[in-house]
C-alpha cells in the first residue's frame, strides 16, 4: 500500500508500453487507471495483458497487480534480468508491438537478452521486424551499444495468422553514451526489403520496379532487396511489404514501410511507401519520427553531460513521452528551432542534462 | 513587402515547443494541430482552396480520437497528403537533401 500510494499514477490506456518501461527502467512504481473504462469491453486488452506477461518474463521480482475489471493495472518494477526468454505474441498485434519496449530494456539487463518472439512479423501497427533489424538497431549503435547486437528473422508471419518467428540478441552495457547528433548530412544511399510470402514471388520485385520509378532520379546508390521465404519460413497467411530507409552521410536513416493490403497492387503499395520516405526525408533531422522516443531515452540515461539532437517536429507520441520522461526522470529537454535564420525549417536541437543512469543489474564479472 | 511577409511567417511559425509540452495542459494532438491548422490554412488556402477537410478535422472530437487510439508507433499513411509528390516540382526540391543534390541540380539546369 506504501508503494501504491508512492506510485506514479496516470489514467488512459494510451501510452502504456513507454510507461510501463520507462518504469521498469527508473525503478520507480505505476499506477495506472481508468483503461477504457466507458467500453462495452472495458480493461485491458489482450496484447496489453500479454505483454505485461512479457515484461513479467524479462524481469525478476516485478509485482504486476490488475485490478478486477481490468481497468486498473499497478506495476512495481523488478530488476532487468535478461537471458533467454521466449515468448508467444498474440496474433492482435504484431511482434515489433511487444519488441520495441525490449528493445529499449534490454541494454540494462543483468544478463544479454536472448529474446524469441513468434507471431505476426509485420503490420501496419508498429514497426517490423525488419525496420526494427535495419532502422532500431543502428539507433541503439549511436549510444554504444552494438557489439553482439542482431536480430535473426527466422520465419516470416503475415496477418491474420501469423506464424512467424524471429531471435533478438542485445548486449548490456554499464551506461550508454552521450549523443551529439547534430548534423542530418546527405542521403548517400537508398536500402530497402521487399517481402512477399504465400504470393507470387514477382510481386516483390513489380514493388522494387515501382518504387525505383521513383527514387532512381536522386542517387545511384539504391539496392532494394527481394527477400524470398519458402515452405514452412514463410509463415501461415499470404502477405508482402516493402520496407524502404535512406542513410545519410552522417548516419541518419529515415524510414517507411506499407503493408499489401486486399485489393491494392503491389505497384501502389510500393509507390505509398516511397511516397511516404520522401515524406520523411523532407520532415529532416537525424533521426527518423518513429525512434524519436528511443533516442530520447537513450538521451536522458547518457552520462552526465549535455547530449544533443537535431530531430523533424515531434509526433504526438513523442510530445507525451517528454511529459513522461519529466515525471519519472525529471528531466526536461530544451527545445529550440535548429535553424533561427530558417524560418521554413520545422527542424528543432534538442538537448539535455543526461542522468548518469548506469546499468546496476549488470553481473560483475 | 516580402521580407515583411516572411517576418510574418517567421512569428507564426516560431512556436515555444518548451512552453507547449512542459507548461501546457494541451494534448500533444492539440498542440500539433495548432501548429499544423496554422500552417495549412495559409498553404491551403492560397493553393488549392480545399479548406473543407481541414475544418472537418478541427470539429471532430478529441475524445472520439482518444478511443480509436491504438498506441502504434507507425503513424497512418495518409494517401491525400502522399498525393504531393505526383508534383514533380517538389520531387526536384527533395534533391538538396542527397549527396548528388548539388552536382546534379547543375546538370539538369
Amino acid at each position: 500500500m506504501a508503494l501504491s500510494a508512492s506510485a506514479l499514477h496516470f489514467s488512459g490506456h494510451q501510452y502504456l508500453r513507454h510507461r510501463l518501461v520507462l518504469s521498469i527502467i527508473s525503478g520507480k512504481p505505476v499506477k495506472i487507471d481508468k483503461i477504457r473504462p466507458e467500453d462495452k469491453n472495458p480493461g485491458l486488452r489482450d496484447y496489453e495483458v500479454s505483454l505485461l506477461r512479457l515484461l513479467e518474463k524479462a524481469t525478476n521480482g516485478t509485482v504486476i497487480e490488475i485490478s478486477y475489471t481490468g481497468t486498473a493495472v499497478l506495476l512495481k518494477p523488478g530488476v532487468i534480468s535478461g537471458g533467454t526468454v521466449t515468448h508467444d505474441c498474440p496474433l492482435s498485434r504484431s511482434i515489433g508491438y511487444f519488441l520495441e519496449p525490449v528493445v529499449m530494456l534490454a541494454p540494462f539487463a543483468k544478463s544479454p537478452f536472448q529474446l524469441t518472439l513468434c507471431g505476426i512479423t509485420t503490420d501496419d501497427k508498429d514497426l517490423s521486424v525488419d525496420l526494427i533489424r535495419t532502422v532500431t538497431l543502428p539507433h541503439l549503435q549511436l549510444f554504444g551499444i552494438s557489439d553482439g547486437l542482431e536480430l535473426r528473422i527466422k520465419k516470416r508471419g503475415s496477418p491474420p495468422e501469423g506464424g512467424g518467428e524471429i531471435q533478438f540478441l542485445c548486449p548490456i552495457v554499464k551506461q550508454v553514451k552521450t549523443l551529439n547528433f547534430v548534423d542530418p548530412g546527405k542521403i548517400k544511399r537508398i536500402r530497402g526489403i521487399a517481402h512477399a510470402v504465400r504470393v507470387s514471388p514477382q510481386f516483390s520485385n513489380r514493388m522494387i520496379d515501382a518504387a525505383r520509378s521513383i527514387l532512381n532520379r536522386y542517387i545511384p546508390d539504391i539496392y532494394l532487396y527481394s527477400d524470398v521465404y519458402k515452405g514452412p519460413e514463410s509463415g501461415k497467411s499470404p502477405g508482402y511489404a516493402l520496407s524502404l530507409l535512406a542513410e545519410s552521410t552522417t548516419g541518419a536513416i529515415h524510414c517507411s514501410e506499407v503493408v499489401s493490403r486486399p485489393g491494392v497492387a503491389p505497384e501502389d503499395i510500393a509507390i505509398t511507401a516511397t511516397r511516404a520516405l520522401l515524406s520523411e526525408i523532407q520532415r529532416g533531422g537525424c533521426v527518423d519520427r518513429k525512434h524519436q522516443t528511443l533516442v530520447l531515452l537513450l538521451m536522458v540515461l547518457g552520462s552526465e553531460d549535455v547530449g544533443r539532437c537535431r530531430l523533424g517536429e515531434p509526433t504526438p507520441r513523442t510530445i507525451q513521452f517528454l511529459r513522461d520522461i519529466r515525471d519519472f526522470f525529471g528531466t526536461s529537454f530544451k527545445i529550440m528551432p535548429a535553424n533561427p535564420s530558417d524560418p521554413s525549417s520545422g527542424e528543432l536541437l534538442f538537448s539535455c542534462y543526461g542522468t548518469g543512469y548506469t546499468n546496476i543489474n549488470r553481473s560483475v564479472a | 513587402l516580402k521580407a515583411s511577409e516572411a517576418f510574418d511567417s517567421r512569428r507564426k511559425r516560431a512556436k515555444d515547443w518548451m512552453k507547449l509540452i512542459y507548461m501546457s495542459e494541451l494534448s500533444p494532438e492539440a498542440i500539433l494541430r495548432d501548429t499544423s491548422s496554422k500552417d495549412s490554412a495559409e498553404n491551403h488556402e492560397g493553393e488549392e482552396g480545399d479548406e473543407e477537410f481541414f475544418h472537418v478535422k478541427k470539429k471532430s472530437d478529441p475524445l472520439a480520437d482518444a478511443d480509436e487510439d491504438m498506441d502504434m508507433t507507425k503513424e497512418p499513411v495518409d494517401p491525400q497528403e502522399l498525393k504531393q509528390w505526383e508534383d514533380e516540382e517538389l520531387l526536384n526540391s527533395l534533391r538538396r537533401c542527397f549527396i548528388t543534390g548539388g552536382v546534379q541540380a547543375a546538370d539538369d539546369g
